[in-house]
């Protein structure tokens, strides 16, 4: 009886790993997963340097976990198991009762020379700038984290950032306000970015200090264009099991319209779009349904005649909140420094703005990210 | 090349048993050592390049050994050749910036386990119990056989040679193989892996204001995650040996819940703690037989194999109070107390001893045993009760894993209808796992050694 259990065995075995072997050889090999909103590992050259060292091994291991035949299904399966056993955190993604929050900090990036170069601006440019450094949502619901987990407060990042920056840059506290409303939603359940409710609460503050009042909130329209959004907590996580995210539109008709709206990319081709790009609710990010596809610099002209115009340098966060300051300004300028190749110099000139706006998710803020490119040559 | 890696469980390993299987029998053993050299090289070709050196230098040192005529001279060349093996395993343990390796804690884990072995291979040369082997191909597959080298079971040369020469290699023994691999690989992925998160959430909370319910938990999960990985470990290797034909007995007798601390000695890391005691105790016993210098030899030798794990003080400590502990035990075990106490009382001395172990400094390891009787004025707090709703059916499933009670309602049923539903469910239950292992490494396709260990 032994004998059969083992030659079973032998068989099942060999059946399984060879079946799924010829299947993740065989199989075409995409570049992006669309569960994962990431790209893939590419085949490893066979380089004698990382043979020496043993990087090919590393290297081969992750490529062939990148492209295992039925990845993404052996990771839900992952996902589900790991919760059923009872454990709260999945790939770096810890599931409170209603909502995933990202825990990956990382270490503390160093944000010297990123405050450095804002001050540089600061100076050179003529007119007044602001920063608006806004938590993410493990941030400002890091009660809900259990305590034993150590991942540095939010809030004492922005005010380091904040201390470094010069006197001349007029700093928007955005995390009290948040922190003040958590009981709304303001933060997406899926993903570690605000909801447009969360932007709405912020740029009340922003506009003020900006010299604006704020349009009431009763004076919107809203339009909820899907309720299925997932964000990057979900792509990272697989769990499905938290109810889906909201993406909102928030129209003011009677107040300023849009008169043209152009994205400029880094060969100086302008195109021209829209504000909101609806049919990203087809595709896996849904969350370009705000200002559309990634772009340098999108530049927004209304039809009000005050004449002012806004500067706003910014990464993703921002994404939603644009359509906020358009009811107060003639143009804006959008520019993300993660698309820009170039220096901005090239494109603008800071100067013709006399405000400049800085709004960055804490979490993207990094002496990582080269900034020197929005400096003045 | 990390054994717990859908590279080596649905790549490496399938095709090597494929290739070896389709060799004729002349050529298997070279086949083995040309899959054994490759696997090596993948750690790294620098790596390869100091293993054959390995190789090299124990053979030329085992020939010399073997045919020298004077005592004297056979001394001085015992006592280079171990010295050159010595400094390998040092310069791996303690530096951290040799050769530029990016697989250092899997390469060096090898080297530990490969010290052992030269160093017993030279020892039995001196005492004759084996001939120098004058095939170097023979003894370069002793020292990097791939099954057994990243932490496989330690056998003496002179019964691997034998094995060498005459084994069964069908696909029963292949299946068999197989089950003890999956098994292993299911101890290290589920338990290891989720132990250890439990372990990590008491490690990085702040030392002076855990909870002792905390800290105990903490304790009981790097013990059995230590258990798990290190007997996981040895099971890959064992299975994997099986595979190609060599049968190694078990390294791990259910050590965790042990009725007595000389059970645990008894069954912890037999084939490492065995090799200890032959090559390291025993010479010293025949020095001085008195019983004071038996004892302390005994101590020491425990805690030197704390020191073999990782080169910390705490380990030196760990192995001791545990060396220290069975001897008193022995001492005192005039009277043989009830099997319920003598559990309890070797939980408690273990658990203890634990804390040593994972302590990185001594200081962390006495003030996580304030803690833990309750010196932060802390008994048990909401992070406690999170951590056990969190973590309480791992833990409870692998404590019970940890013992052979399972094994135990299978083999003593005498009926033989449910031992033959057994054997036929088995292969699917295996299968079972494997899916489960595959589902839980596909994030990076690897499941690494997490302790801060080897």
């Amino acid at each position: 009886m032994k004998k059969f259990r083992n030659i079973l065995t032998a068989i099942l075995f060999f059946a399984f790993t060879l079946a799924f072997l010829t299947a993740t050889i065989i199989r075409k090999k995409g570049t992006v997963s669309y569960q994962e909103n990431r790209l893939l590992k590419s085949k490893p050259s066979v380089c004698t340097g990382a043979f020496i060292n043993g990087e090919y091994v590393n290297q081969l291991s992750g490529y062939i976990a990148d492209h295992f035949a039925g990845r993404s299904r052996w990771m839900n399966a992952k996902s589900f198991i790991e919760t059923n056993v009872g454990e709260r955190i999945v790939n770096d993604v810890y599931i409170a009762d209603n909502m995933l929050l990202g825990i990956d900090r990382g270490e503390q990036s160093e944000t010297a020379q990123f405050a450095d170069t804002i001050n540089k601006f600061s100076k050179t440019c003529e007119g007044s700038v602001f920063f608006a450094a806004i938590p993410s949502s493990s941030g400002v619901y890091d009660d809900l984290l259990p305590e034993y987990m150590n991942i540095g407060s939010e809030k004492t990042q922005i005010d380091g950032l904040y201390s470094s920056l010069d006197s001349s840059v007029k700093k928007i506290d955005a995390y009290s306000i948040l922190r003040m409303l958590n009981d709304n939603y303001i933060y997406y359940r899926n993903d570690s970015k605000w909801t447009s409710y969360g932007a709405y609460c912020v740029y009340r503050t922003v506009i003020q200090k900006l010299g604006f009042s704020p349009i009431p909130y009763d004076k919107y329209t809203i339009e909820h264009v899907t309720g299925d959004f997932r964000g990057n907590l979900y792509n990272k996580s697989q769990y499905s099991s938290i109810k889906a995210d909201m993406l909102d539109i928030y129209e003011y008709s009677g107040g300023t319209e849009i008169t043209s709206c152009v994205a400029i990319d880094n060969n100086g081709n302008i195109r021209e779009r829209g504000l909101f790009s609806k049919s990203s609710i087809n595709t896996n990010d849904m969350y370009r349904l705000y200002l559309g596809e990634p772009a340098p610099i999108i530049n927004i002209k209304t039809n009000l005649g005050n004449g002012r115009r806004l500067l706003v340098i910014k990464d993703d966060f921002a994404n939603c909140f644009i359509s906020f300051l358009t009811q107060h300004y003639s143009e804006i300028c959008v520019v993300s420094p993660d698309q820009l190749d170039k220096n901005l110099g090239e494109f603008i000139d800071v100067n013709d703005y006399e405000q400049t706006l800085f709004l960055f998710g804490i979490g993207n803020i990094s002496d990582d990210l080269c900034f020197e490119k929005i400096l003045p040559q | 090349m990390e054994f717990c890696s859908l590279l080596f469980i649905y790549g490496f390993f399938p095709l090597s048993v494929l290739i070896f299987m389709l060799t004729p029998k002349k050529f298997r053993n070279g086949v083995l050592l040309a899959e054994s050299a490759l696997f090596c090289g993948l750690y790294g070709l620098s790596f390869l390049v100091i293993i054959i050196s390995a190789v090299i230098w124990n053979y030329l040192f085992g020939l010399l050994i073997g045919s020298g005529k004077k005592q004297f001279l056979r001394r001085i060349l015992l006592f280079f050749g171990i010295a050159g093996n010595l400094s390998l395993f040092f310069v791996f343990r303690i530096s951290a910036f040799n050769v530029g390796l990016h697989r250092i804690t899997a390469a060096s884990a090898g080297i530990c386990f490969l010290t052992l072995n030269t160093i017993g291979y030279l020892l039995d040369v001196n005492r004759k119990k084996t001939d120098a082997e004058r095939d170097i191909f023979r003894l370069g597959l002793y020292l990097m056989l791939f099954t057994k080298f990243p932490m496989g079971p330690i056998v003496n040369y002179k019964a691997f040679s034998a094995m060498l020469d005459n084994r069964d290699c069908n696909i029963s023994t292949l299946g068999g193989g197989i089950e003890l691999f999956i098994i292993g690989a299911a101890k290290k992925i589920f338990f290891a892996d989720n132990l250890y998160a439990l372990y990590d959430a008491v490690h990085s909370m702040n030392i002076s204001e855990v909870s002792a319910i905390s800290a105990w938990l903490g304790s009981a999960a790097y013990l059995l995650c230590l258990y798990f990985t290190l007997s996981g470990y040895s099971d890959m290797g064992a299975g994997l040996s099986q595979c190609f034909g060599f049968h190694f007995r078990k390294s791990f007798d259910y050590p965790c819940v042990s009725s007595g601390l000389g059970k645990f000695c008894r069954s912890w890391h037999i084939s490492v703690v065995k090799w200890f005691d032959e090559y390291f105790i025993a010479p010293l016993r025949k020095v001085n037989a008195s019983g004071i210098v038996q004892i302390a030899v005994f101590i020491l030798s425990r805690g030197i194999i704390g020191l073999w794990y990782s080169f910390r003080p705490g380990l030196f400590i760990w192995g001791c109070l545990i060396g220290s502990a069975a001897v008193i035990e022995r001492r005192l075990a005039a009277k043989r107390p009830l099997r319920a106490t003598a559990l309890i009382y070797t939980s408690i001395i273990l658990l203890v001893c634990t804390v040593f172990f994972f302590g990185d400094t001594l200081s962390y390891s006495l003030r996580y045993l304030f803690a833990m009787v309750g010196g932060t004025n802390n008994i048990a707090d909401t992070a406690s009760l999170t951590l056990f709703k969190t973590y309480i059916v791992v833990f409870l499933v692998g404590l019970y894993a940890s013992t052979d009670l399972f094994r135990n309602v299978l083999i003593r049923s005498k009926k033989r209808i449910i031992k033959a539903a057994a054997d036929i469910l088995t292969p699917f239950f295996m299968l079972a796992l494997l899916i489960l292992c595959t589902a839980l490494i596909s994030g990076s396709g690897e499941s690494a050694m997490m302790l801060n260990i080897l």
